[in-house]
């Protein structure tokens, strides 16, 4: 309790807390840090999306010209769409003083429509909030259980420790946590930043030998998949949204680190090497196609899944 | 080949953190809103008003993880639970936003529109897609869902029902002042203040004071502490205080949600505006209602059970509130809901 007597010494006056913050972020040295740390909590989960969500998009599907530049459109649209417009550009601007999430934009909403007051807006923020807890549950266990199943992919012999690895390093993970998220991120941030740098230049080199894949970003091919195969298009939607599932995260943890940090690391840092990552996977993780007029020697050259870029993939 | 798997087993291990993190500002905004039990919560960093780690939900969390991780044993078991609750909440955001933007906000509809339209169709996908995988796993996260929105409408409604039953059979301190004759009851020297609820009732600590000890001390003080819908409230703003006859006062103190309570230090501020507090002579009454579930309307029951042992689980209204515990009364009593 020492630490929050201490805090609210330290800001006696905090009439203007947000200004406070944004103040002292604008020191280059705590700039820096609060963006590495908000690096390393918030994005994570929507980082190593890359691992699982191309091949889920793959699973059990025959591979087609059309279904690879689909996957790889829709994934870089709903990334776009979902992460950048709605989560970094839009709501990041919807704090209630400085706090973000569900509960926080609730309270907004039902200031907003005082005048007749409406149960509904408490009620869906309420339930909002309750599924963000589910999801709080399952994500550590999903994501801690893949890094593990991941490594036995590669030491086979891990096979029975599994699930007794697991629940050890979730009870370290849970225990650090006493020692704050700004700890967390100072540790994590360096860790994510070089996986950042890592996949965005595994995606650069494959990129660089077929840049053709890069016409995918053109919005057509999602449409078309969707269009011609209505039913297998729907079914693919349930993979593509494991690129942006922490996008709803990113926003409740805006109060922790504040909105420029968050904002700056998407759009300079994290987007862009997703997208290189996500262009080379779609294309590499795909077998080959048959024939296709124009880009058919291309497709041809590619064998089995190249591993350069697909990096051992712990599975989600 | 070796660097590359551990990189990205450490990087999915660090997958996890963004939602605990928010997990703890979410449920910070839950209790000091009263949507859910009072808990312990710190502050973890000086700059960062909004860093905070709530002990109570991250052991839950670590015992419903690993339970989890028992219950599934495999990512691919658990990929089909995946997905249907963060698209949910995903959706309810997009309309909580659209009704911000519109209603709080006054964006003009011809920005909204097409923004939203284009939101809400990739949510709505995205939700009805994850739907699919109900029967094979994605009731799980709704069964934790319905469970927790369960427990914060029932600990909404009955502390709104609580509040509404004082309401009704609490007596108006201007009725009680208006009634006391000079020497009776005995006033003892010294001040004593009463938490309360609501400072326009009598608080039953009081009457429980003069109907058993057959005293009232020389100055009272029914004090209630409110947490307002904003993060911060400037200090100047903090204390509403009113003066009645025969030295009884009304303190009102007021946070902002993202503020820990500390009486001690609201105290020391009402000092400066003109009302004196000694510590060592001052008495903190606090009423400890135990909740007892009636069993009048009998479909309720379960609810009421729930509310009891919510407020049981309840942090102490004295730690919460960090009164010294050396100085705290506590007088007990009953409700019923």
């Amino acid at each position: 309790m020492g630490e929050a007597n201490g805090l609210s010494e330290s800001q006696p006056q905090p009439t203007a807390p947000i200004t406070a913050v944004v103040a002292a972020a604008e020191k280059p040295s705590l700039r820096q840090s609060l963006a590495v740390a908000a690096l390393g909590v918030v994005y994570g989960d929507i980082g190593t999306s890359p691992l699982y969500t191309v091949k889920q998009c793959f699973d059990g599907a025959t591979v087609s010209p059309l279904r690879v530049y689909g996957v790889l459109s829709l994934i870089a649209w709903s990334l776009f769409l979902v992460v950048t417009v709605k989560y970094v550009i839009v709501l990041l601007r919807a704090d209630n003083r400085g706090e973000g999430g569900i509960l926080a934009l609730m309270v907004l909403a039902l200031r907003a429509i005082m005048r007749s007051p409406n149960r509904w807006v408490l009620w869906a923020g309420l339930f909002g909030a309750a599924l963000f807890y589910g999801d709080g549950v399952l994500t550590p266990a999903i994501s801690v259980l893949s890094a593990v199943e991941g490594l036995k992919v590669h030491t086979p012999e891990l096979e029975p420790f599994v699930i007794p690895l697991t629940l050890a390093l979730l009870v370290v993970l849970f225990i650090a946590q006493r020692r704050g998220t700004g700890l967390m991120g100072g540790f994590f941030g360096p860790i994510i930043i070089v996986w950042f740098v890592t996949i965005g230049i595994l995606g650069l080199k494959e990129i660089a030998r077929h840049p053709a894949i890069m016409w995918a970003l053109n919005p057509i091919y999602g449409i078309d998949l969707i269009r011609h195969h209505p039913l297998a298009g729907f079914v693919l939607l349930g993979a593509v949204v494991l690129a942006v599932t922490g996008a709803e995260a990113l926003y409740a943890d805006m109060g922790h680190f504040g909105r420029g940090p968050i904002r700056r690391a998407w759009m300079r840092f994290v987007f862009p090497a997703l997208l290189l990552n996500y262009s080379a996977r779609a294309r590499c993780c795909s077998p080959i196609p048959k024939r296709w007029r124009t880009h058919s020697s291309y497709w041809r050259r590619t064998g089995s899944c190249c591993r350069s870029s697909c990096s051992p993939r712990p599975r989600r | 080949m070796l660097p590359l798997v551990v990189l990205a087993s450490t990087a999915t291990v660090i997958a996890s953190q963004a939602v605990i993190s928010g997990a703890f500002s979410l449920t910070n905004q839950a209790v000091q809103l009263g949507y859910l039990p009072r808990m312990n919560v710190r502050h973890t960093s000086e700059r960062e008003i909004g860093q905070v780690y709530v002990p109570a939900i991250n052991n839950m969390l670590l015992v419903a993880v690993a339970a989890t991780v028992l219950m599934f044993r495999s990512s691919d078991a658990l990929g089909a639970a995946y997905g249907i609750a963060v698209t949910g909440t995903m959706t309810v955001t997009t309309v909580l936003a659209f009704t911000h933007l519109r209603y709080g906000a006054h964006w003009k509809l011809w920005q909204l529109i097409p923004l939203f339209a284009v939101f809400f169709t990739v949510d709505v996908s995205f939700f009805s897609a994850n739907l699919l995988k109900v029967h094979e796993g994605g009731w799980y996260p709704l069964v934790i869902a319905f469970s927790l929105y369960t427990m914060m409408t029932t600990w909404i409604w009955g502390r709104s029902k609580l509040a509404r039953q004082r309401a009704s059979a609490g007596m108006p301190l201007e009725m009680l002042v208006a009634g006391l004759k000079p020497d009776r009851p005995v006033r003892v020297p010294g001040t004593a203040i009463y938490m309360t609820a609501q400072v326009n009732n009598v608080p039953a600590a009081l009457l429980h004071n003069m109907k058993h000890n057959k005293i009232l001390h020389e100055r009272n003080v029914l004090m209630t502490v409110q947490t307002a819908d904003v993060p911060r409230i400037p200090e100047a703003e903090r204390l509403e205080i009113r003066h009645y006859d025969q030295n009884f006062h009304t303190l009102r103190i007021r946070y902002g949600f993202l503020e820990e309570p500390d009486i001690p230090r609201a105290l020391a501020l009402a000092r400066v505006a003109g009302f004196r507090f000694n510590l060592m002579e001052t008495s903190f009454f606090v009423g400890r209602e135990k909740v007892v579930a009636n069993r009048r309307q009998r479909w309720l029951f379960p609810f009421k059970r729930l509310f009891v042992l919510l407020s049981d689980l309840a942090l102490d209204a004295t730690e919460f509130f960090h009164i010294p515990t050396n100085r705290v009364v506590e007088l007990g009593g009953q409700v019923e809901i």
